[in-house]
């Protein structure tokens, strides 16, 4: 729709302080979206260094010792979080400095034209705080998926199910449980099944995974 | 004291100026006229995010000044949106009504640190061009 301007009625003290005030918001919003982000970009940075301070405290730690599809859905969240997190910290950037490039000294008011650069300023004021807003969004999203694909590592199932393990004095013998009949214990290991007199077994225990553990 | 006419192009028209002498700048001083909204009538209008970009010459003063007109500006963050940029329309009624003020960055003597422009503001009235 095109504008055109009248004169307005008699102007007021009143209508002087409101027109310096909404001119000021506009002059000053540019270096104030840039300080934000500064601002912002510091504490999510002070936020994502205490999360890997909580990555100190040890679990599980391999993947691929979580039962499917745990592995698969932990890795997936960890790639969305590297992506959230790659874009929430280009967006930071970008709403802190602006894009690094030329520009047209034409379109930024320098032809003896100063309202291109004024409405220059206010465009991308408003685009660095979009960009702010998203920024932090993904951040918290990137933190976010983060702590699940963690939390999801330490605490998912194993993919390993619990077992007995047992030593004799021919060596360790470690599996799932088959049956016990008669003193003779029956376990399930990868290469089949065996059978461990338990007269002669010197320890006994359950174990969590029996990976690795017969000879 | 004689008043010397806008520079041609600027977007404003021929309004009575005061001045102290032909090269010195007016003093700084908070003053209204309704020749000021009369001349700003000629300001031209450039399309901003989510308004207009006024510019001319000061009524008041004649130094080049810019006046944003706009319906919103960054004060801190918001839940993410899908657009930020936008033309300004007028309210339902047709027309509204803007609150301007000088903002040079010329000097002008006894101006308050905290000020701009030579102190004039005036009131216009912003509608669609053709009824």
């Amino acid at each position: 729709m095109n504008l055109r301007i009248t004169p307005g009625p008699a102007a007021s003290a009143t209508d002087r302080i409101a027109a310096r005030q909404i001119h000021r918001l506009v002059k000053h919003e540019l270096p104030q979206v840039r300080a934000a982000a500064l601002a912002w970009r510091n504490g999510i940075g002070v936020l994502l260094a205490g999360l890997i301070g909580f990555g100190l405290l040890k679990g599980r730690t391999d993947v691929g010792q979580l039962a499917a599809p745990y592995g698969a859905l932990v890795g997936v969240i960890l790639l969305s979080s590297l992506l959230a997190g790659t874009a929430a910290a280009l967006l930071l950037l970008r709403a802190a400095h602006g894009y690094p490039g030329t520009v047209s000294l034409q379109s930024q008011g320098q032809d003896h034209d100063p309202s291109s650069r004024s409405a220059s300023d206010h465009s991308e004021a408003l685009h660095a705080g979009n960009a702010l807003s998203w920024g932090l969004g993904l951040c918290l999203l990137c933190m976010a998926l983060l702590v699940t694909a963690v939390g999801m590592t330490w605490y998912g199932p194993s993919k390993d199910k619990p077992g007995i393990e047992v030593n004799t004095p021919g060596g360790t013998r470690c599996g799932e449980v088959v049956r016990l009949a008669e003193g003779q214990l029956t376990l399930k290991i990868d290469s089949g099944e065996i059978t461990v007199d338990l007269r002669r077994a010197e320890a006994l225990k359950a174990v969590d995974s029996c990976s690795g553990q017969n000879p | 004291v004689p008043d010397d006419p806008p520079e041609p192009g600027n977007g404003s028209p021929s309004v009575p100026q005061s001045s102290t002498s032909s090269n010195e700048p007016l003093p700084f001083e908070p003053i209204t006229r309704d020749e000021f909204a009369a001349a700003a009538s000629g300001f031209i209008m450039k399309p901003a995010p989510g308004g207009v970009i006024l510019s001319g010459s000061c009524p008041r003063c004649d130094h080049v000044m810019e006046f944003a007109h706009v319906t919103e500006v960054f004060r801190s963050i918001r839940l993410p949106r899908f657009r930020v940029s936008g033309r300004h329309e007028p309210s339902a009624a047709g027309w509204e009504k803007v609150s301007m003020m000088c903002t040079c960055e010329s000097e002008h003597a006894g101006r308050p640190q905290d000020e701009e422009g030579c102190g004039a503001y005036w009131n216009i009235k912003l509608g669609p061009a053709q009824p």
